[in-house]
């Protein structure tokens, strides 16, 4: 396939989505090293409760909505216009959603630091913030379907001209993660509109929890999914062409980003498992739906693995493990692929744990749950983000870095941040030091042995801190670097398709049977709210301060 | 790449096996689990085959539970006090009147309490003015259960119907209170501490946290500033040697009998307050 250059007007657009995200994505790091620091007992300055919450908070909302939000949308746009080949169907479009968004972000983060929202980012009633912070990550959302709409008008209006023709892989996968979104918000858009926003205005006196936490689990997953999702095209469609070679297989890709639409979704209800306003039954059933989602993920490191080693073995691997060794190390993309496999790896295993009905008593609401998104999200996806934002940002601005090296040096900063704060954290879960607590009381015999391991995972923080700010400080120096290519070139596969069946060229079949699966994982755990038994509680608002 | 194939005109034969053998797989998959979940698993180990009860126990319908209720354990400890916050509660206190409040007020607790909830003798009677909504309903709730022992409250409460000590509580919380800030300056630094900070090692949390002007703890928990000390010493002696127990969870009875009778005097000094442009 050709390269394409990114043009179409649709670099700025690009680079404003990145730029934000990635600014808002150093402060939030800085926080989280703080907390860090809070947890460990060093007593830090500003060291309050009041104010460990509001940064929770803030970091929480950063890295939960507004980076990977605006990084989804500019990785769309880019891979729109360079896949496709041709301009967004409507630019002026894109830069409504922008600063619907930007404007949201000013409403939602300022209540957040005035203490005025500090309910963390999962909406879990009774505990309800002020309403501008609702009201902003509202329009965070309703900017973030302009995006949704703009990804889906584009891919048809391609397959118009191009009839019979399979849509190029990576704007499939970047089309899939726009459905996915599409679907994800719902829940959280429902429990914004018709609870918590309601309840901070004070035009209700009483919410009810049981429905409010079933809608937010309802995003609560699949948003996950859609943060991982940019990392999953970049390995079928970046990676194995940063190593010089081919992807092994364009079908797997396919049916990957499918399964990962489909097994995202029903399946939220696996961070209720401890809660009473479910049965057993639907528990049960979204466990089950949750355990799908090892096929793609298995299908993902078979293809990626078999692409990776028919290089490895081209530049003389030899032996069974040999052609790892062989493969060019020295490429960002293809260290960061590698670097984000080894995380994801033991984070998958944390995670089986999670999803386990019975096993997911030992760690719920322990540092367990922290310790493992910090790992699969903060690790092998934002790993990729910077492979992505590396690979991209030479070509939105014309520029090639200085030296690899410095490039290198913070993935490896970042990979080995993230071990060194995760594993003790993890070890602190299974001890049961909870999560989401401020301070605690290591003067005490019973729990004082938690401090060292706290220490040392502070530590990691302070590395990931590192990393991350050595992160922006490449890319500021990206712009002194030699003029570059700006053509974008996506990895061919083995066997380039030239036909592929409906359902592996469009979403019509997948939304059906999410459509049903949905009705069956959703339908009587949120209809039972209606018909048989509510949980209204009181509502408490932080914003009154009383 | 090879020429452009022409259009499909009508789904191929592959499209609709694939979409055949997605829904099969999908339905099957989910039906499996459906059986598993709502009839096999919840009817494990039962000794006759049920699934009607099987099917309400997985959808958590009440009444279908495996193990009933234990009739025992609702007697086994009395409760300290009747108070539930409850949704009718905080109904009741949302639907109280001050206007109300303020005839009874004038009428029977203004003897001692003041009229406008200044204390005729704060020793003895505690501000009323400006105290929290749910602090005096609780208490007076307890006066009347006879959960919080007074002879002189006990008869005043117990002639008071919910609603008129919701509309007490409501006014006396709308009464000003006197401008007043912790003196800090009149005690030592580790008891300022105690109160704002706590005391870890002992396992005790900052009094203000709960009892602050910003607190966020417990509903009921008053607030402290501006009653006279000797009514304050009283109280934490009180909790400390557990005459006065009307606390959920003992959390006060925990904290006091932990303090040193020197600390309860100076943290009653501290809560009694100083003119807040001193
Ligand atoms: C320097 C790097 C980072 C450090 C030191 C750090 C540290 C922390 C700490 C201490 C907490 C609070 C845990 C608790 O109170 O239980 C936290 C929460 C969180 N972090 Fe990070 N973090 C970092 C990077 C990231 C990244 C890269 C992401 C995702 C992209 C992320 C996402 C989150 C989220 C979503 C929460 C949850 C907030 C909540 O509980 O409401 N963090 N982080
Ligand atoms: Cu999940």
């Amino acid at each position: 396939m050709e390269g394409r250059a990114v043009t179409y007007r649709a670099d700025r657009l690009i680079l404003a989505h990145f730029g934000v995200a990635f600014a808002t994505f150093a402060v939030a790091i800085i926080l989280g090293a703080w907390q860090m620091t809070v947890r460990s007992g060093l007593n830090p300055v500003f060291t309050s409760p009041e104010a460990y919450f509001a940064s929770v908070t803030a970091h929480g909302t950063i890295m939960g909505y507004v980076m990977p939000t605006l990084f989804v949308m500019g990785f769309g746009y880019f891979v729109a216009v360079t896949s496709l080949d041709r301009p967004l169907p409507n630019t002026r479009l894109a830069w409504i959603g922008f600063w619907l968004i930007m404007a949201g972000v000013v409403m939602a983060m300022a209540p957040v630091l005035a203490g005025k929202a500090t309910v963390l980012y999962t909406f879990y009633p009774p505990l309800t913030g002020s309403v501008f912070y609702y009201l902003g990550l509202v329009l965070v959302v309703v900017g973030s379907w302009f995006w949704i709409a703009l990804m889906i008008w584009a891919m048809s209006d391609w397959k118009k001209d191009n009839p019979g023709k399979p849509v190029p892989l990576a704007m499939f996968g970047n089309v899939a993660n726009a459905f996915l979104w599409l679907w994800t918000t719902a829940g959280v858009a429902a429990e914004l509109l018709f609870q918590a926003i309601p309840a901070s205005l004070g035009w209700t006196q009483t919410i009810d929890i049981g429905l409010a936490r079933t809608l937010f689990a309802w995003t609560l997953h699949p948003i996950v999914y859609f943060w991982l999702l940019p990392a999953y095209i970049a390995f079928y469609t970046m990676a194995p062409r940063a190593a010089g070679g081919r992807l092994y297989s364009d079908m797997m890709g396919r049916l990957s980003f499918l399964l990962l639409v489909l097994y995202s979704l029903p399946v939220g209800m696996h961070h209720l498992f401890t809660d009473p306003e479910h049965g057993t039954g639907f528990k049960f059933l979204q466990m089950m739906l949750t355990a799908l989602v090892t096929v793609p993920t298995l299908l993902t490191i078979f293809t990626i693995g078999a692409s990776m080693e028919i290089v490895g073995r081209l530049r003389g691997g030899r032996g069974l493990f040999g052609w790892i060794g062989a493969l060019p190390w020295d490429r960002p993309m293809v260290l960061a692929t590698g670097l984000s496999f080894v995380l994801l790896g033991f984070g998958g295993f944390g995670g089986t744990i999670n999803m386990s009905y019975g096993m997911n008593a030992m760690i719920h609401n322990t540092s367990w749950v922290t310790a493992h998104f910090h790992l699969i999200y903060g690790g092998s996806v934002v790993t990729m983000y910077f492979a992505i934002a590396y690979e991209f940002w030479p070509k939105l601005v014309g520029r090639q870095p200085l030296s690899l090296k410095p490039i290198r040096l913070q993935l490896w900063l970042w990979a080995i941040g993230i071990v060194v704060t995760t594993f003790p954290w993890h070890v602190l879960g299974l001890f049961g030091e909870p999560r989401r607590v401020a301070t605690f009381d290591y003067a005490n015999p019973a729990i004082a042995f938690w401090q060292p391991w706290t220490i040392v995972s502070m530590i990691g923080g302070y590395i990931m801190l590192a990393g991350g700010l050595l992160f922006v400080w490449n890319l500021v120096t990206l712009y002194r670097g030699p003029e570059a290519d700006r053509q974008m070139h996506y990895a061919v596969a083995l066997h380039p398709p030239q036909r592929v069946p409906s359902a592996l060229n469009g979403f019509a079949l997948c939304n059906w049977l999410l459509l049903f699966l949905m009705l069956m994982a959703y339908g009587y755990p949120i209809g039972q709210f209606f018909f048989i038994k509510d949980y209204p509680a009181p509502i408490h608002r932080v914003d009154l301060g009383g | 790449m090879s020429e452009a194939l022409p259009p499909p005109t009508e789904p191929s034969a592959a499209d609709r096996s694939w979409c055949l053998w997605a829904s099969v797989l999908v339905g099957a998959f989910t039906l499996i689990s459906l059986i598993l979940a709502l009839i096999v698993l919840p009817s494990r180990s039962e000794t006759r085959f049920d699934p009607f009860t099987a099917i309400c126990r997985a959808l958590g319908i009440p009444g279908y539970a495996k193990i009933p209720p234990d009739p025992g354990a609702a007697t086994a400890s009395a409760p300290v006090s009747n108070v539930a916050w409850t949704v009718e509660t905080r109904r009741l206190l949302s639907n109280a009147s001050a206007t109300r409040g303020a005839t009874i007020a004038k009428d029977t607790c203004g003897v001692c309490h003041g009229e406008d909830g200044k204390s005729v003798d704060p020793a003895q009677f505690p501000n009323l003015a400006g105290q929290s909504e749910a602090a005096i309903f609780k208490e007076l709730r307890d006066f009347q259960s006879g959960d919080r022992k007074s002879d002189i409250m006990q008869p005043i409460a117990a002639s008071l119907t919910e609603e008129q000590i919701s509309d007490v509580a409501a006014y006396f919380a709308t009464r000003p209170r006197a401008d007043l800030r912790a003196a800090d300056s009149g005690v030592l630094l580790k008891i300022s501490t105690l109160a704002r900070i706590g005391d870890p090692a002992r396992a005790i949390p900052s009094c203000d946290s709960c009892h602050g002007l910003s607190r966020s703890g417990p509903e009921a928990a008053p607030l402290l500033l501006g009653q006279s000390s000797p009514y304050l010493e009283q109280q934490l002696k009180d909790f400390g040697t557990g005459e006065r127990h009307n606390d959920f969870f003992k959390r006060m009875r925990t904290i006091a009998h932990q303090l040193t009778p020197d600390e309860e005097r100076r943290l009653a000094i501290y809560y009694q307050g100083m003119p807040a442009s001193n």
